[in-house]
């Protein structure tokens, strides 16, 4: 009997609820925070999808992970969703096409989608509404969230990466 | 790669960015209500989170605890298992008190302002980019009669306001928030301005009351009130000032006003849901 549909349907399952998790405790009110920063983890765990599966779950999970971003923040719904997508759907083609998916690449890949996602942000959600001393946003929140959040991202990364190998393994069995 | 444009999977991308890109605009159409597929996430994401805040503040409360047993048993190792019994035994009693206290002084608000018909919210999740507004979301919405634009206050003060209502969440922007901006007064000497978020200030959580005229003699101390209308009753406390100064050119000057509520560690909140002279949305 072939399995393997029930199998990828279980990896898939597995990865929206390491990433409903991740979201809960990104959330929790004080959770990891220094100073009234908190790391994002939805983020890392749809580049890591992309970066392990390729583009369109990687695409398919930017989007979850933005709409659970949309929800917590007070910015118009979609945004974040819509930018994400793009971004992690790009990923992955980079991953199928060009990169190994290693580490380092899952790294500088969520970096760069951090960067285009908080520039984003900052531009149309701060910046364009010409708020005083709005740079401060950029100093002392997008920039050192990227980088809290970067810090953190191997984590996610390591478990989606044996999440990946382990179903690999039972879908060629 | 040129393939993959071509092939259905794109397609489906592509069609579920339009879709995104659609919300988007809706959303921006009809303001303070949540999409559908957003009250979605909601409904199955806020019990979860409601669940972990309560585990956090347990927590933490508990660890906070422990940090003083261990200065206990430092002084009297004899007692440490006897200090660790009562200690659990604490905790709850503890919880029970400090809720008893908060809703004691919620019912000062309610004797204090019969008009108001309030609502009693826990927070169960802050913006994980929230450094300079700190919104949150509160695990009441429209199932419980919240409505946009609705006030949020604590025992000490005005908090902010509802900025958007799902069924069973609203998020809730506060008066450190640059795009919040609240009508106020100085009750000693009734000089009128207005108060809104400032980056700067909302880093130290604090807020900016602009328009004071120039010859005004705000001062270090003064009490901040609303000046009531159709978005918040009058005279709830806004806060103090802490420090008075002269706008870049000289025409008004401003106060920055240090909060009454302690808003960046608020676990409970209160919505009012109607007021003499609201204006609903």
């Amino acid at each position: 009997m072939n399995n393997r549909p029930k199998i990828r349907a279980a990896k898939y399952t597995i990865y929206c609820l390491f990433m409903l998790a991740l979201y809960i405790l990104q959330t929790t009110p004080g959770f990891l925070s220094i100073g009234g920063l908190k790391p994002n983890f939805v983020i890392p765990v749809a580049m890591a999808i992309a970066v392990c599966e390729g583009d369109f779950p990687g695409g398919i999970f930017g989007a979850v992970a933005g709409i659970l971003c949309d929800f917590s923040a007070t910015s118009l719904f979609g945004f974040q969703a819509a930018i994400l997508l793009a971004c992690c759907t790009a990923a992955g083609l980079l991953t199928v096409y060009l990169l190994r998916p290693t580490i380092v690449n899952f790294i500088l890949l969520l970096a760069a989608a951090l960067l285009i996602h908080g520039m984003l942000i900052y531009l149309l959600n701060f910046y364009m509404w010409g708020y005083e001393d709005v740079i401060l946003v950029l100093t002392r929140r997008i920039l050192p969230s990227i980088i809290y959040t970067l810090l953190l991202s191997p984590l996610p990364f390591l478990a989606v990466h044996r999440l990946h190998e382990r179903f690999e393994e039972w879908l060629e069995e | 790669m040129g393939d993959f444009f071509k092939s259905t999977r794109f397609k489906i991308l592509l069609g579920l960015f339009i879709v995104l890109f659609a919300f988007m605009l809706r959303a921006a159409w009809t303001g303070g209500l949540s999409p559908e597929l957003e009250q979605g996430v909601g409904i199955i994401a806020v019990p979860f989170q409601k669940s972990a805040a309560a585990i956090s503040g347990f927590v933490t409360r508990y660890f906070q605890r422990y940090v003083r047993a261990d200065e206990i048993a430092e002084e009297n190792e004899n007692l440490r298992s006897q200090v660790n019994e009562l200690r659990s035994q604490l905790t709850d009693f503890e919880t029970y008190k400090q809720e008893n206290e908060t809703l004691k002084q919620f019912l000062g608000i309610k004797e204090e302002h019969p008009d108001f018909q309030l609502e009693p919210a826990a927070v169960v999740s802050r913006d994980q980019d929230n450094r300079f507004s700190h919104s949150f979301t509160i695990d009441k919405g429209y199932l419980n009669g919240v409505s946009s634009l609705d006030p949020v206050v604590s025992p000490d003060g005005l908090v902010g306001r509802v900025q958007e209502v799902g069924a069973n969440y609203s998020k809730v922007i506060t008066i450190l928030d640059v795009s919040s901006d609240v009508g106020a007064y100085d009750v000693r000497t009734r000089d009128i301005g207005t108060v809104s978020g400032n980056f700067t200030m909302a880093s130290q959580g604090a807020c900016k009351l602009s328009y004071l005229p120039r010859e005004s003699s705000a001062a270090v101390g003064d009490l901040i009130v609303t000046t009531g209308g159709g978005l918040f009753p009058k005279d709830l406390v806004i806060g103090k000032l802490v420090r008075v100064g002269t706008e870049a050119g000289g025409i008004s000057l401003y106060g920055v006003v240090e909060p009454a509520a302690a808003i960046q560690d608020l676990t409970d909140v209160m919505v009012i849901k109607s007021f003499e002279g609201q204006e609903k949305q």
